[in-house]
């Protein structure tokens, strides 16, 4: 049994790069990843043994930090550092004029991820980013299949438009189509 | 436009891989006659892409010294502690550890989604256009190409067709204000002869093609406008959906000059 905790210890030194670049996403600070990193190790280790092998060890190690990220968000509420768990969605979603202006200033694709709501932004980096299927990443943040679909439509919409992502002839075939 | 309507979500699913059978088949049918639906596949495919790039980078980051000798001292007193006394501290263990939740075994699907195929994950990479074997046309990426006397129905405009009949890989030649230039020539399933070639022309799209000679003449088989670059011929996304393609047809390699000589003079 001593073995397999070594492993499993190697394997956390092993994931760290991994699990530190979902927390920095998810936080935008390095500072608090860190220390985010370090407290879902922590938790892992002392319920290692509730990791079934033969599941993701990656997507095991997703949901307990990102748990403990939404707790910690939940504590920090009348900090005003925080963000809304549920902010709108459409909050990155330029529109008229503003969206004609977003459009000129594009983002970087890293940017444009950043600013995408929370609920967006977590649900593209597990899927897109660290490659967890739609099901793995509905039980990575305990919603349903369906919800990680449309958010994670959304998010890819919103990032498309924010960083100029998208192909000429997707953009509007409403407006293509009263045009002809 | 296709007379089915798909939701982004479904599209989406597409292009990750993991929609089922019977909808990828669906989805696949109508993206052979719908460019937009394609364009709307493309954007899925291309934020995948670019997410996954734009975050590659902060896997070099080095993880600061601090954190990975903390994580293998927490590592090595968990090690002590189950060594110790496994049995009594697993009450304790679970207790603290409550929020952590087992996952299931995920269904075998769910760990190996299904990428559509190569071709069509090319095809929608770049604004394209297919041109069927029988009677093709053009559905330009912006939906106003106008290709005029160069396709009919397939064919290959006879200037063009007297090109590909006679000159070799490597030429460029002028017609008119335009540029063909001569990619390669091959063979595909059997012994049909097909070219591949770049057009360039003043105030219309470029487009890269590939046509095969039957007995009718020269056949377009695929052509796809290549994104405005200024200068120089088609960019390599464009020839990457050009490569998924020969393959799909199981082009061979491309004949030398001598080769080509004789394949091109064997039969008009």
């Amino acid at each position: 049994m001593t073995d397999q905790d070594i492993a499993f210890g190697e394997r956390l030194v092993a994931f760290l790069p991994n699990l530190r670049r979902f927390a920095i996403s998810l936080c935008r600070s390095r500072d608090i990843a860190d220390d985010l990193v370090q407290a879902a190790c922590e938790k892992a280790l002392l319920g290692s043994e509730r990791f079934e092998e033969g599941t993701r060890f990656d997507a095991w190690m997703f949901r307990i930090l990102r748990n403990l990220w939404i707790d910690q968000l939940r504590r920090q509420k009348t900090a005003g550092s925080s963000e809304e768990i549920d902010a709108q969605p459409e909050l990155a979603v330029p529109s008229g004029e503003a969206g004609s202006e977003a459009r000129m200033t594009l983002k970087s694709v890293a940017a444009a991820i950043d600013d995408l709501v929370l609920e967006q932004r977590e649900v593209l980096l597990l899927t897109c980013v660290e490659d967890l299927s739609y099901r793995e990443a509905a039980e990575v943040l305990g919603i349903p299949i369906g919800t990680v679909m449309s958010r994670l439509a959304r998010a890819r919409k919103n990032l498309a438009e924010a960083a100029g992502i998208e192909p000429e002839a997707a953009r509007s075939p409403d407006m293509r189509g009263g045009a002809r | 436009m296709s007379d089915m309507v798909f939701t982004d979500e479904i599209l989406m699913a597409f292009a990750d891989g993991e929609l089922d059978d019977e909808t990828t088949r669906r989805v696949e049918a109508a993206l052979e006659t719908d460019d937009e639906l394609m364009a709307r596949v493309a954007m899925f495919m291309e934020t995948r892409a670019a997410a996954n790039q734009a975050l590659k980078p902060m896997l070099d980051e080095p993880v600061p010294d601090q954190l990975v000798e903390n994580v293998r001292a927490m590592a090595a007193k968990a090690t002590a502690r189950n060594d110790g006394s496994r049995a009594a501290d697993a009450a304790n263990d679970s207790a603290s550890a409550d929020n952590i939740i087992a996952f299931r075994r995920p269904e075998p699907t769910a760990q190996t989604p299904r990428r559509p195929s190569q071709l069509m994950m090319a095809l929608a990479a770049s604004l394209l256009i297919v041109v069927g074997g029988v009677g093709g046309y053009f559905a330009g990426g912006a939906g106003t190409t106008d290709v005029g006397s160069l396709q009919v129905a397939g064919l290959v405009d006879p200037v063009v067709s007297g090109i590909l009949d006679q000159r070799a890989s490597g030429e460029e030649i002028a017609i008119g204000e335009g540029r063909v230039r001569l990619i390669s020539t091959f063979e595909a399933s059997g012994e049909q002869i097909c070219r591949e070639y770049e057009m360039k022309r003043p105030d219309q799209p470029d487009f890269v093609s590939v046509a095969c000679r039957n007995a009718g003449g020269w056949q377009t088989q695929l052509a796809i406008v290549t994104p405005e670059s200024g200068e120089g011929f088609a960019p390599a996304s464009s020839l990457e959906t050009v490569d998924a393609y020969l393959t799909s047809i199981g082009a061979g390699a491309p004949l030398e000059a001598e080769a080509e000589k004789k394949a091109l003079a064997g039969r008009k």
